[in-house]
C-alpha cells in the first residue's frame, strides 16, 4: 500500500474531529459522488482530498455567505451510472446542498447530465473527460468542467504516437459513452493529422478478462502504436498479460488518463516500467502554480502532516477538485445565496482566479463551461515507484 | 297362515275360467324365476359394469399419469435449461458492461436472445434492471417487468439468482432472475430477468405431437394457483388410486428450490368417450340381450306353467273333496306320465292307506274312551269319599255311592237339586254366598279342606270335611266337592284333647307339688341344718365326742336330704324342659382344676390317688354352661371316688379331638357288669348300691347325661365287672379368643368379691319371718357378729312399720308370710321414698329358679334359699351392707 492511502485515512479521521469555528451557522453542503467502490480506486480519494483541502482553507477564512461553514457530503457510485443517478437524486433532496462534484467515470457523469439540468443542481466535473459532459444542448447548462476533454486528449495522444515513430495507429476503446466520445475525438484528430493512419479500432467491454487479444488484433492489423482508452483495471490487465507473454511484440502505448485513477503501478507489476507507456495528464505537482502550491502544501501539512507531494496519488483529481472548490466558494459568496440557479449563474461570472492548476481568467463564461484548455495537456510516465513524472520534466 | 280347509273352499268356489292358471303356483314360480333371473342379470351386469368402468378408469388414469409425467419432465427440463441460459447470459461481459453503457442495451438483449440456439421454444421476454430492480432495457419494446422491483433488488442484494411463478390474468408466468456482476467492483449491480408465458408450452410442436400419438388425450392445462388460495390441491404428486371418477390427473412440477411463488401443476384429462363410449355400448348390449332372454323365458314358462297348472288344479280339486266327501269316495285322476300324474297316483295310494288307518284309529280310540270312562266311573263309585259335582249355581249333577251312603239319599233324589239340601239350615246362606261370589271366596274355599256340618236325609247333622275344586267343562264353570264323614275323627280328637288337658293339669300339679314339697321340706331342713351348723361351729367348745358325732350325723343326713331334694328338682326341671343352660366359650383347665381340688378332699379320705392329664391353661376351650360343666366334673369325679376301692386310682384326662373336646374319668373300682349297662342312666337306679354303704341319690348320672345333651355333647362309658369303669363325654370346642376374653372379664370381676367377714360399726338388720325356728336361727347367726343388730317382725305389715321407724341398714324378708307376702311387701317398700333405698334380701325355701327370678324382678337385691348356708348368708349380708 502506498503511503498516501494511509495519508487519506489519517486525513479523514482528522477532518471529522475538527471542531468547526462556525458551529453556530448552518453549514452549506457540497456533494461528492465518487467511485470509491471500484477496485484499487485512488481517484475518489484524490478528489476528496482536493475538495477538503480547499474547504479547510475556506472555512478557516470564515466560510461562505458571511460565516457559514462548508461541509462535504460523500456518496459512492461504484462507477455504476444507476447508482450515480440515485446518489444525485439524494443530493438534490438536500436543499442546503448547493452543488455536486462528479467522479472519475464519464458514463456515470454523462447519465447525470440530464438529471442535473432537470433538478436543477450544478454538476461540477473534475475528472470525467467525455466531451458530452459539458457539450450538450441544455440551456442554461448546469454542468461545469475543470478537467481534460477527450477532444483535447485525442489529438495530443495522436501526436504523441506520431512522436513515438508510429504512423499506423491502433486504438482500444471501452464500449461506453466514454469510448464513443474518444472515437469521435480521434476521428476529428485524424483529420488534422494526415500522416497518421488508424489501422484498427477494437471495442472492449468493462471487465473483460483478455485484453491481450485486443492488443494483438491491433498489432495484427499493423498498428505501430496503440492508443489505450482505459481505466486502471483494464490497463493494468493488459500490461500484466503482456508481461506474461514475452513473445508478443511491445509497441509504444499512449494511454488516456483513466489508468491513473487507481493503483496502476501495483496492479501492472514490473512490466509497466519495461514498456514505452505514456499517459496524458493536465496537472502535476511538479508543474503546479507555485503560489497556490505553497498554500496547498501548508494546508495539507496542517491537515495531515503530509509534506511530500509525490506521495499524493491521482494528482489530477486533487488539483482539479482543489481549484473547483475554491471557484464554487467564490460563486456562493458572489451569489449571496445557496440558491442553485443563482450559484450556477455566479459560476459563469467569476473573476480571475489563481489556482493550483492554472490561473483562470476567468474560469467559466456563459458559453464556456470548461475551465481548462489544450494548453494544460501533457504526457507523463510512471516512475518505478509509481509516481507520475511529466515527460518533459 | 291360512287355514288349509278355508283355502280349499275358496278355490272350489272360485270361477274356473281360462285365466285361473295365472294364480297358480307354477305361474308364480315361473314369474318369480324369470324376475329373479332378470334381477340377477341386471345386478350382475351393474356390478360388472361398475367394476369394468372402475378398471377402465384406473387404467386410463395410469396411462394419463404416465403421459403427465412425461410432460412434466419436458417442462421441468425446459425450465432448467432456461435457467442455465439466463445464468450464461448474465455472466456475459457485454451485459455487465451494458450496466454502465446506456446505449444499445435493447439491441444486445435482442441479439443475444435471437442468438440463443435453444430458447426452449418460448417467446422469451428479457428485462435488464439496475440494482434497484428498475428496468433499464428489454428485448422487446413495451415489455413490462412482471415482478416487483423490490424482489429483483433482493436478487441483486443477495447476488443470487431466483425464480418466481406468478399468475397474471389466469396465465402462469415464470420469471427467472439472475444478478449481473459488475466487473469494476465485483458486486452485483443489476439483474437480468427472463419472463416466460408458460401457457405457450402446451402449443409447442413437441407437446402437440404427444396428443397426436395419443388421440384419447383430451386437454392439457398448465394450472397454477396462487399460494394464498385456500383450495390448493393436496398430495399433488400422488394421485389417489381409488378415485376413478374422472379420467384426469394433476402432477405438480418439481422446480429448483430458488423458484418460489405459485405451484405449477400439469393437469391432463382424457376424452370422456375414451372410457365411457365402449362401456355404454356394452351396457346397451347387455340390456337388449337380457331383455330378449327374459321374454323367451316368459313364453316358455307360460306354456309349461299353463299345462302344469291345469293338472295341479285338477289334483287340488280332487284333494279338496276330502273336506266335503267321505274319504272313501275320493279318487285322483292320472291321465299322463309326468310327475303330477305320479303325484296323483301317489295320492290315490295314500288315500287308500289313510282309509285303512282311519278305520283302525276310529276303533282304537272308541275302545280307549270306553275303557277310560269305566276306570273313572269305578274310581268314583268305589271312592270312600263322597264325590259330588255341582254346576256353577250349586245344582248337583253327579252324586257317587259314597255320597249316597254319607247322606242317605239315593242318586235320583239329589240330582238336579241344590247342594244346600245337604246342609243344615244355618250353613245354607253362607254357602250360597260362597257360590255366588266364588271368585271372591275362592282363596278360602277352593282346594282347602274345610270342616262343615252335613245334613242327612233323616235330618241328623254330622261333621263333614269338604274339599271343593273348580273345573271347567265345555267352557262352563263347575265344582267338584269331595267330602268325608269325620264323625269318628272328631270324636277321637275330642277325647285326645281332654286327655291332653288332663295331662297338662297333672303336670302342673306335679310341678306345684315339687315346688311346695321343696319348700315344705326345706323349711324344716333350714332348722335342722342351720342349728346343726351352729352346733358344729360350737362343737369343740361345748360338745362331747358323741354329741359331736351326733351333730355330724344330723348335718350329714340333712345335707344328703337337701342334695336329694335339689337333684329331684333338677331332674324334674330337666324332664319338664325348664332347665336352661347358658352356653359360652369356656377354658376347661380352670374348671378341671377347681373340680379336682374339691374332689381331692374326698379322695384323700379314701386314700385314692388322682392322675391327671389336662391341657395347659388357655389352650382348650369348649362351648358349655360354666356352672353345669362344674357340676358334671364333680359328679363324675365323686362317682369315681365313691365307687372305687380304698387306695385306688382315678385318671382324669382331657384332650381336644377335632371339633370336640373329650373328657375321660377312669376309676379302678369294681366296674359295671355288662348286663347292667343299659340301666346306668336310669334315674334312681343305683345298680345294686342302694344296699351298700355308699351314699347316693341314683339320679346323678341321669342329670349328667341330660346336661351334656343340653350342651350339645355326648356321654358314654366302657366297663366290665372287675375292671373299673371309664366314663367319657365330649363337648363342642370353642375358639381360644372367645375364651381368653371371657377369662379376662372373669378376672376383673373376681377382684371385687371380698370375703365379707369385716363389717365395721354396728348395723341394724330387720328380719321379717313368721317361722320362729328360722328367726331364732338367724338371730344366732347374726349374734355371732358383735357389730350387727337384728330386729324382727313376724309379718309384713309389722316389718313395714319397723322399717319406717327403725330405718334398718338391711332387710331380710321371707316370701311366704301370713297376710301380705314378701313380694307385696317389697313393692310397698320400694314405693316409700323414706325406705326405698334400703337393700333387701329375700330368704325363702322356694328354690325354684322361676321363684327366684320373680322375686328379683319384684325388687329384691339378693335371694337366699333355705336351708341357709351360713357362710353364704353371711357373705350376702356383708355384701349388702357394704
Amino acid at each position: 500500500m502506498r503511503a498516501t492511502s494511509k495519508l487519506y485515512a489519517i486525513l479523514s479521521a482528522f477532518l471529522l474531529s475538527i471542531p468547526s469555528a462556525h458551529a453556530a451557522e448552518a453549514p452549506v453542503y457540497v456533494g461528492f459522488d465518487g467511485a470509491y467502490g471500484v477496485k484499487n480506486s485512488t481517484s475518489a480519494q484524490a478528489i476528496e482530498l482536493g475538495i477538503m483541502s480547499a474547504i479547510h482553507e475556506i472555512n478557516a477564512n470564515g466560510g461562505v455567505l458571511g460565516g457559514r461553514p462548508l461541509e462535504l457530503v460523500v456518496k459512492d457510485n461504484r462507477s455504476v451510472p444507476a447508482r450515480g443517478i440515485a446518489n444525485f437524486e439524494e443530493f438534490a433532496a438536500n436543499p442546503d446542498l448547493v452543488a455536486v462534484f462528479g467522479g472519475r467515470f464519464s458514463p456515470v457523469l454523462l447519465q447525470q447530465v440530464e438529471l442535473a439540468q432537470k433538478t436543477p443542481l450544478p454538476l461540477l466535473n473534475v475528472w470525467g473527460a467525455a466531451d458530452g459532459i459539458t457539450d450538450h444542448d441544455f440551456k442554461p447548462s448546469y454542468t461545469f468542467r475543470l478537467s481534460l476533454k477527450d477532444s483535447w486528449a485525442m489529438p495530443a495522444m495522436l501526436n504523441q504516437a506520431l512522436a513515438k515513430g508510429g504512423q499506423k495507429i491502433g486504438i482500444l476503446l471501452p464500449n461506453t459513452g466514454w469510448g464513443r466520445s474518444n472515437q469521435a475525438a480521434l476521428e476529428t484528430a485524424l483529420t488534422q493529422s494526415p500522416t497518421a493512419e488508424l489501422v484498427s479500432t477494437v471495442w472492449y467491454n468493462w471487465g473483460e478478462q483478455n485484453m491481450l487479444q485486443h492488443y494483438q488484433s491491433l498489432l495484427t492489423a499493423g498498428a505501430q502504436v496503440v492508443l489505450l482508452v482505459a481505466n486502471d483495471l483494464e490497463g493494468s490487465l493488459l500490461v500484466r498479460q503482456l508481461g506474461a507473454q514475452p513473445d508478443v511484440p511491445r509497441v509504444p502505448i499512449v494511454s488516456h488518463w483513466g489508468v491513473t485513477g487507481g493503483n496502476m503501478v501495483e496492479a501492472s507489476g514490473p512490466t509497466l516500467s519495461e514498456l514505452d507507456f505514456t499517459v496524458v495528464q493536465t496537472f502535476s505537482f511538479f508543474t503546479a502554480q507555485p503560489q497556490a502550491l505553497a498554500t496547498f502544501k501548508k494546508t495539507v501539512k496542517e491537515m495531515a502532516g503530509v509534506e511530500d507531494m509525490e506521495k499524493i496519488e491521482s494528482p489530477v483529481g486533487v488539483g482539479h477538485a482543489y481549484d473547483m472548490m475554491h471557484l464554487l466558494a467564490k460563486a456562493i459568496d458572489a451569489a449571496q445565496s445557496t440558491d442553485r440557479a443563482t450559484i450556477r449563474d455566479a459560476l459563469e461570472k467569476l473573476g480571475n482566479h489563481d489556482g493550483l492548476v492554472r490561473s483562470y481568467a476567468p474560469p467559466f463564461t456563459s458559453t464556456n463551461h470548461d475551465a481548462l484548455s489544450m494548453d494544460q495537456v501533457f504526457f507523463a510516465k510512471y516512475r518505478s515507484d509509481g509516481v507520475l513524472i511529466p515527460v518533459s520534466y | 297362515m291360512q287355514h288349509p280347509s278355508q283355502d280349499a273352499r275358496n278355490t272350489i268356489d272360485a270361477p274356473t275360467d281360462g285365466q285361473s292358471w295365472r294364480r297358480g303356483f307354477a305361474a308364480k314360480v315361473m314369474l318369480a324365476t324369470s324376475a329373479l333371473s332378470l334381477a340377477v342379470i341386471l345386478i350382475t351386469s351393474a356390478f360388472s359394469y361398475n367394476a369394468l368402468r372402475g378398471m377402465s378408469l384406473k387404467v386410463a388414469n395410469q396411462a394419463l399419469e404416465g403421459h403427465a409425467r412425461t410432460l412434466r419432465h419436458d417442462l421441468e427440463s425446459r425450465i432448467g435449461s432456461l435457467g442455465a441460459n439466463l445464468r450464461e447470459l448474465s455472466a456475459n461481459a457485454l451485459i455487465a458492461n451494458a450496466l454502465a453503457d446506456d446505449l444499445g442495451r435493447e439491441v444486445y438483449l435482442r441479439d443475444f436472445i435471437n442468438g440463443f440456439t435453444t430458447s426452449e421454444g418460448f417467446q422469451l421476454t428479457v428485462v435488464m434492471t439496475n440494482f434497484q430492480g428498475k428496468p433499464l432495457a428489454a428485448n422487446r419494446s413495451g415489455a413490462t417487468l412482471l415482478l416487483p422491483t423490490d424482489w429483483v433488488a433482493g436478487i441483486v442484494d443477495r447476488s443470487a439468482g431466483a425464480g418466481y411463478v406468478n399468475v397474471v390474468d389466469g396465465v402462469p408466468y415464470l420469471m427467472l432472475a439472475e444478478p449481473i456482476i459488475y466487473r469494476n467492483t465485483g458486486t452485483a449491480e443489476g439483474a437480468l430477468v427472463f419472463q416466460v408465458n408458460l401457457q405457450e408450452w402446451s402449443e409447442f410442436a413437441a407437446i402437440k405431437r404427444i396428443f397426436d400419438e395419443a388421440p384419447w388425450l383430451s386437454s392439457l392445462n398448465l394450472q397454477s394457483v396462487n399460494a394464498e388460495t385456500p383450495n390448493a390441491p393436496q398430495n399433488l404428486d400422488t394421485p389417489d388410486a381409488n378415485a376413478v371418477n374422472l379420467p384426469q390427473v394433476d402432477l405438480a412440477l418439481t422446480l429448483p428450490q430458488n423458484i418460489s411463488g405459485a405451484p405449477l401443476i400439469v393437469h391432463l384429462t382424457a376424452k370422456n368417450d375414451f372410457v365411457q363410449k365402449p362401456l355404454d355400448e356394452l351396457l346397451t348390449n347387455v340390456a337388449v340381450m337380457s331383455g330378449a332372454i327374459f321374454m323367451i323365458a316368459i313364453l316358455i314358462s307360460f306354456f309349461l306353467a299353463r299345462a302344469l297348472t291345469h293338472k295341479l288344479k285338477r289334483l287340488r280339486n280332487e284333494a279338496s273333496q276330502i273336506s266335503r266327501i267321505k274319504i272313501q269316495d275320493i279318487s285322483f285322476t292320472a291321465d299322463g306320465h309326468d310327475e303330477v300324474d305320479d303325484l296323483a297316483i301317489a295320492f290315490s295310494t295314500l288315500v287308500d292307506e289313510l282309509k285303512q288307518a282311519y278305520h283302525q284309529l276310529e276303533d282304537e280310540s272308541q275302545r280307549e274312551i270306553e275303557l277310560r270312562e269305566r276306570r273313572f266311573q269305578s274310581i268314583i263309585n268305589n271312592s270312600a269319599e263322597g264325590i259330588i259335582t255341582l254346576s256353577r249355581l250349586g245344582i248337583i249333577e253327579t252324586f257317587n255311592p259314597s255320597a249316597q251312603r254319607i247322606f242317605g239319599y239315593a242318586e235320583n233324589e239329589v240330582i238336579g237339586q241344590n247342594i244346600s239340601m245337604l246342609m243344615p239350615e244355618q250353613d245354607r246362606t253362607s254357602h250360597d254366598g260362597y257360590l255366588r261370589d266364588s271368585n271372591l271366596h275362592a282363596p278360602r274355599i277352593i282346594n282347602r279342606a274345610r270342616d262343615l256340618s252335613g245334613l242327612r236325609k233323616d235330618g241328623t247333622t254330622f261333621p263333614l270335611e269338604l274339599n271343593v275344586s273348580p273345573m271347567e267343562l265345555d267352557g262352563e264353570q263347575k265344582f267338584i266337592g269331595i267330602m268325608r264323614d269325620i264323625s269318628d275323627r272328631k270324636e277321637f280328637e275330642d277325647r285326645l284333647n281332654a286327655a291332653r288337658i288332663e295331662a297338662e293339669q297333672a303336670n302342673l300339679a306335679k310341678s306345684q307339688f315339687l315346688s311346695s314339697m321343696s319348700h315344705e321340706l326345706r323349711t324344716p331342713l333350714n332348722a335342722i341344718l342351720g342349728f346343726g351348723q351352729i352346733l358344729e361351729m360350737d362343737a369343740k367348745r361345748s360338745l362331747n365326742k358323741s354329741q359331736t358325732d351326733a351333730v355330724t350325723h344330723i348335718l350329714k343326713g340333712g345335707r344328703h336330704l337337701l342334695e336329694l331334694i335339689d337333684q329331684v328338682l333338677n331332674l324334674a326341671k330337666i324332664e319338664s324342659g325348664n332347665l336352661s343352660v347358658s352356653i359360652e366359650s369356656i377354658d376347661v383347665t380352670p374348671h378341671l382344676t377347681d373340680a379336682l381340688t374339691m374332689a381331692k378332699a374326698m379322695a384323700d379320705k379314701r386314700n385314692i390317688h388322682i392322675e391327671r392329664d389336662i391341657p395347659e391353661k388357655g389352650t382348650v376351650f369348649v362351648h358349655a354352661d360354666s356352672t353345669r360343666l362344674h357340676q358334671i366334673f364333680l359328679n363324675l369325679l365323686s362317682n369315681a371316688i365313691k365307687y372305687n376301692v380304698e387306695g385306688g386310682t382315678i385318671s382324669l384326662s382331657c384332650k381336644a379331638q377335632g371339633d370336640v373336646c373329650r373328657f375321660e374319668v377312669k376309676d379302678t373300682g369294681p366296674g359295671i357288669a355288662q348286663e347292667l349297662h343299659d340301666q346306668v342312666f336310669v334315674p334312681f337306679n343305683r345298680l345294686g348300691a342302694e344296699s351298700g354303704e355308699i351314699e347316693g341319690t341314683g339320679i346323678g348320672l341321669t342329670i349328667t347325661r341330660e346336661l351334656i345333651n343340653l350342651m350339645g355333647g355326648t356321654i358314654g362309658f366302657t366297663s366290665a365287672a372287675g375292671t373299673g369303669a371309664l366314663f367319657w363325654f365330649e363337648l363342642p370346642r370353642a375358639s381360644n379368643d372367645e375364651g381368653l376374653r371371657r377369662l379376662k372379664l372373669a378376672r376383673e370381676g373376681s377382684d371385687i368379691i371380698d370375703s365379707g367377714s369385716h363389717v365395721q360399726s354396728t348395723q341394724k338388720i330387720l328380719y321379717v319371718e313368721d317361722n320362729p325356728a328360722n328367726l331364732q336361727l338367724m338371730e344366732m347367726i347374726i349374734s355371732r357378729h358383735g357389730n350387727l343388730e337384728l330386729i324382727s317382725a313376724h309379718n309384713a305389715e309389722i316389718g313395714l312399720a319397723l322399717a319406717e321407724s327403725e330405718h334398718p341398714d338391711l332387710i331380710l324378708m321371707d316370701i311366704h308370710l301370713p297376710g301380705m307376702s314378701g313380694i307385696d311387701a317389697i313393692r310397698v317398700l320400694r314405693k316409700n321414698p323414706i325406705i326405698s333405698s334400703i337393700p333387701i334380701i329375700a330368704v325363702s325355701a322356694n328354690a325354684m329358679p322361676k321363684d327366684i327370678q320373680y322375686a328379683l324382678d319384684a325388687g329384691f337385691d339378693d335371694y337366699l334359699t333355705k336351708p341357709i348356708n351360713i357362710p353364704a348368708a353371711l357373705k350376702a349380708i356383708s355384701d349388702a351392707l357394704r
